[in-house]
Formats: structure tokens, sequence, C-alpha cells
């Protein structure tokens, strides 16, 4: 994409019709008047169209070394943006060893844009005359978006066909600057002569395909990360991220609600100690605890739910109290069970001395607890507080939401990242390193 | 508005702006020059070159809120090939010029006001210039030729009239142009990229398979 300044040929018509001087085959030019070289069809020498004497710029040796074909041909026509171009010239550069084709597409209204084409990716691309502002090859900006440095190398064309504005030839060559912002894309071209910016916008080749006629997966499948390729997570990180704060923020304040509606009423606190029972006729104590009963109290409220706290200054060890709320007329009991485990080494502690357990929808009555606890050593009495309250907030199910909202999030946003990581990969100024 | 018979076939010429200098009948290509309401004839013009040009004599269309015609053009033609520069009269009389160049258009209005011609053997080391406040930077100089006119011109234009082109730029969406012909006078214009749909530009040419524009 370049206007090559070569001063050397004598003035001369573009016509709409010539016979190339190499094989005599009849050229038809689509923009007459403009365009500067042509490549021949039927022996695909480059011909100066501004020379009198239709000078050949290219040998066909040199240009058919690597013939490429067009995946969208000349001639082709289709809308983008609402216009319609036709496809005049196809060519192919390179940067190193890896290539890419642009095609160049036409409209004697508008003038000249281009498609570019790498790893099946594809570009709308429109050369701009409003010049973006370059801050030291690390970002620049245009129309108040700020685009980064992706990439600084270089261009070289390898493969010619079709007519062109300038005097293309191959092995021309030019430095480029990719700055990005998906699915945009600026470009500076810097030729000895000199400098070009153009904006690339990122097209699927679904989209080229129908807009050109083309038959369907005609066109390649796009592999590896375009440079100006939308995240495709990114916009649903973007919405779940909204998603997720609003359901975060509504769970919290009905969690809070909750916190401050529920009465909390203290049904019975105390200590208890817990002795091994002593065998009847035998000096001998048995292995297992006494069962312990509270003294009765009474739930006013209906089908609220309890909590049963447990506190003891256990070193590796745990308790399991194997309790029932009885309800004393009918003496149907409820369980409650609870265990406390406490381990400790010099450097780690696992589990704790406080526990709570829960139980929900409880009838009002009078009720006692009925407790047999079980210890994982043999001694003969621990010391234990428990606590038994009615009606209170339980955060356990917020906790749940709020582990089953930003579970997904937390992977898109991995997805997010490591598709910008992959993009980057690709680029000379890749911010993650290699 | 002037009208009068071509001195040599007869056919009307119509002058529509009075700086035309410069008439090419349509009918015969004469070249046609005006001294007030005399005539003079200057040759004859080869048939003009095929383009594709959308533009043509008769085309109107809106520039910062004036309209303008269409009245002529100069075809200019370069090592690198050639371009169109349409001569255009706005509605309150001024005029101006659009380039149409590589399928870009742009429209060349005289600057408010005129700079010094730069001192062209030193262009190499001062590339700067100061138009109305802003500064331009040389990016190309060019020799150009003419290679043909049609309609009306505010000089004389015709082909293989050689002149020398500088072009300038001001690093954001501005360009000026100098053009120096045989003449010790010298002509310069401050311009902007225009579009055609911007311009809302009617009475375009329209071609086979192109649909109306």
């Amino acid at each position: 994409m370049k206007k090559a300044s070569q001063k050397t040929a004598r003035f001369s018509p573009v016509l709409k019709s010539f016979n190339c001087r190499s094989c005599g085959a009849t050229l038809d030019l689509k923009a007459v008047g403009i365009s500067v070289s042509v490549s021949c069809p039927s022996c695909h020498v480059i011909i100066d169209a501004t020379n009198p004497n239709y000078k050949i710029l290219e040998k066909a040796k040199k240009t058919y070394k690597f013939k490429k074909n067009p995946s969208i041909p000349i001639g082709s026509r289709g809308k983008l943006s609402g216009k319609t171009y036709e496809v005049i010239g196809f060519m192919e550069r390179m940067d190193g060893i890896y290539p890419w084709k642009e095609y160049l597409l036409y409209n004697p209204y508008i003038g000249f844009r281009w498609l570019f084409e790498m790893n099946g990716h594809w570009s709308f691309v429109k050369r701009l005359r409003t010049l973006p502002r370059e801050q030291l090859y690390s970002s620049a900006q245009y129309k108040k978006k700020t685009f980064k440095l992706f990439n600084a190398g270089e261009a070289k064309v390898t493969y010619v066909e079709g007519e062109f504005y300038w005097r293309v030839k191959i092995d021309d060559y030019s430095k480029v600057w990719d700055y990005i912002s998906p699915p945009y894309m600026l470009s500076k071209e810097v030729t000895k002569d000199e400098s070009i910016w153009t904006l690339s916008t990122y097209i699927t080749p679904k989209r080229l395909e129908s807009v050109f006629h083309l038959e369907e997966n005609s066109l390649i499948k796009p592999y590896g990360i375009a440079p100006n390729q939308p995240s495709p997570s990114k916009a649903n990180f973007k919405r779940m991220f909204g998603i997720t704060v609003i359901t975060l923020l509504t769970c919290l304040l009905l969690q809070l609600g909750n916190h401050i509606w529920v009465s909390n009423t203290l049904l019975y606190q105390g200590p208890i100690n817990l002795n091994k029972e002593r065998l009847a006729n035998s000096r001998k104590i048995s292995t297992k605890f006494k069962l312990v009963k509270t003294p009765e109290f009474e739930i006013k409220q209906d089908k609220k739910n309890i909590k049963l706290r447990g506190h003891s200054a256990i070193y590796n060890n745990w308790i399991y109290l194997d309790a029932l709320l009885v309800n004393s007329k009918t003496g149907k009991g409820i369980p409650i069970p609870l265990e406390i485990s406490h381990y400790k080494g010099s450097d780690w502690s696992e589990g704790s001395q406080t526990n709570d357990t829960h139980q929900y929808n409880i009838p009002k009555g009078t009720y006692y607890l009925s407790i047999q606890p079980q210890s994982g050593n043999f001694r003969n009495s621990i010391r234990l507080g428990i606590e038994l309250i009615s009606d209170v907030s339980i955060f356990s199910n917020f906790y749940w939401i709020l582990f089953l909202l930003l579970t997904p999030l937390l992977t898109v946003g991995v997805g997010v990242f490591s598709f910008e990581k992959k993009r980057w990969k690709n680029g000379s100024e890749n911010p993650y390193g290699e | 508005m002037f009208k009068a018979p071509c001195p040599s076939c007869g056919g009307e010429l119509i002058f529509r702006s009075k700086t035309t200098v410069l008439c090419v009948c349509s009918y015969c290509r004469s070249n046609v020059i005006r001294h007030d309401v005399d005539l003079e004839l200057m040759g004859k013009q080869a048939d003009l070159l095929p383009d594709m040009s959308p533009l043509q004599i008769g085309v109107t269309g809106i520039y910062k809120r004036k309209r303008f015609h269409v009245l002529g053009r100069q075809i200019l033609g370069w090592p690198d090939g050639r371009w169109n520069e349409w001569y255009i009269m706005f509605s309150n009389g001024s005029d101006g010029w659009i380039a149409e160049a590589q399928g870009e258009f742009s429209v060349l209005l005289a600057p408010k006001e005129r700079p010094g011609l730069p001192n062209l053997s030193s262009l190499k080391t001062k590339k700067t210039l100061k138009i109305d406040k802003h500064t331009y930077t040389l990016v190309d100089r060019k020799k150009v030729e003419c290679l043909g006119s049609e309609g009306e011109l505010p000089f004389k234009a015709v082909a293989g009239d050689k002149s020398l082109v500088l072009d300038y730029s001001d690093g954001k969406n501005r360009f000026a142009s100098i053009e120096i012909g045989s003449s010790p006078d010298f002509n310069i214009f401050v311009g902007s990229f225009i579009t055609l749909a911007k311009v809302r530009a009617t009475g375009l040419r329209e071609f086979e398979g192109w649909g109306k524009p």
C-alpha cells in the first residue's frame, strides 16, 4: 500500500485497454486514469500503464515464481459498510517468513479500500487522512481511542496480480507499526518517500463469503489469534461482571436485612461437664460419657431456625455431641448433632475450638436438649460450653451464592486473560513476556 | 454569465465565472481565450483522456454551507500517473478547485493571507511554511505536465504546459499545494479531504454496472 515515486518515465496517458508488450493479450483497466501498474492475466508480467511503450516493470519469472491464488477472485463485487466494491488487485506481502494477503477494492465514487488476510483472519482497511497522534511508538490516539503498539515490523511484496494505483514491484519494502484496539488496528507504513496511516476493522470470513457471494466455507477457517480479533470472552466478561455485581449487592442487602431482622433469642447457655459413666457394681469406668440433659426452655416463635454452638479448649482431640432437641410434651426429638475438632502442630492447625450447627423449621413449644457426648481420647472429663439460639441469620447460603456467582466470572476472566496472552505472543511488543 | 459563439465552430460558449480566462469549446475542442468581450482562438486540443472520474462539468455540491458548481478541469500528469483538478465556483462568486487523485477528493481554496513564494533553491533545508497561522511541512515536489483540459479555467492551461508542484502537509488533516508555472506568478492553495457523499454532490457521472451514486 504505497505510492512509489520514481521520476524516470515520460508522462503519458492511461488508456482503457491496451496490449501486453510481452504476449500481446488485451488488458482492460478497471480504474481507468488512476491505475498505474497492471499485471497481464495471461503471461503475468507487470506493466507500467503510464509508460508510452507500456514498459514491463516486472518479468513473469519473478511474479510467477510464487504464484498465489486470491481466495476472493479479481473482479468480484460485494457490499461492505453499505457500499459496493470491486476487487481489482491482489498481492502478497511478508514480514520475514510471515505472509499475508492484500486485496485492493475499488468504487469509482469512493475510491480505494483494502481487505487484508492473515491466517484466515480478515480486516477491512481504509486509508486515514486525519492522522493519528503517536506517542513515541508505544501508543497512538485516533478519534479519542487509544491504540497500543502491538508490532513493529516490515513488509516486502512477494506476489502481485491485477491493477494498482502506484508502480508496484516485487520486493517493494516498507516498515510497519501496528497499534491495536480490537476490533480496530491502526497501521503506519513508512517507505523512503512517504508515511501512510490505515485503519483496519476485523471482519469474519463468514461475512465476506456472503458479501462476495462465495461458496460456504470456501475461505479457510481462521487459526491462531489476530492482532485485532475481538476477544470473544471479553464482551461476556463485561456483561457477566455487571450482572454479578448487581446480584451480589442485592444478596448482600438481603443478607444484611435478614441479619437485622432476626431476633437472636437465647434459649439456653451454660457449661457442661462431660463425665464418664461409672459402671454399676464395679470400680471400672465406662468408655461412654454420661447422657446430659439441659433444663427446659420455651421456643415462642413457630417455624424458626435454631443454632447450637459449642466451645471447648481442646487440643488434638475431637468431641461429638449426638444432640437431640426434645419436645417435652410429645417426647419427639429433632437431631442437631455438633462436632468440634481441633488439631495443632508447631506451625499448623486444623479445625477450631468452636463450631456451630443449625436446624430449621422448629415448631414452637417447650424443649430440652438431650446430649450423648463422644470424644476422641479417654480423658475422664471435658469442659464444654454450649449455647442454643433461636431465629439467627445464616451466612452459609450467602457464601454459596458468592461462590456460585464468582466461579463462572473467574472462569471467564481467566479465559480473557489467556486470550490476550496468546494474542500478544504474535506481536513484537508482548507485555506478558516470553 | 457571458455567452458567445465559438470563433471556430459557432457552437455556444458559456463563461459562468468572471475569472475564466480559458474556455475549451465542448463541440470542436478549440481553446478560446477571453479578453473581456473579445475572444481569441489558441489552437485545438486532442480528445480528452478517458477515465473513471465520477465528476464532470455541471456537478454541484455543498462545501462549508456554500453551493459550488464544477466549471472545468485540467488533467495533470507526472511520472507516477495523473490526476484531475476540477475548477469550481461557489454561489458567492469565489472560486476553488477539487483535486482528484488516487480515487480521493479534496477541496483546495486560496489562503486568507497569501504567503510569499518559498526560496526554491533552499527547499532542502527550509521545509516549513506558515499559511493562515498553520505550519506546513514540505512532503513532496514534482514536475507536472498538463495533459489536457475542458470547460472553463482561470488561466491558460493547455496540453504540454509544464509546472512544478510543491506538496505540504500539516501532519494532521490539512495540506497545501504550490503550483509554479511558466509565468512569474504562482498559485497557492490550502486543502482538506472530502468525500462526494459529504459534499452531497449531484449530477455525477453514471457508470455501467455501478448503479446510481
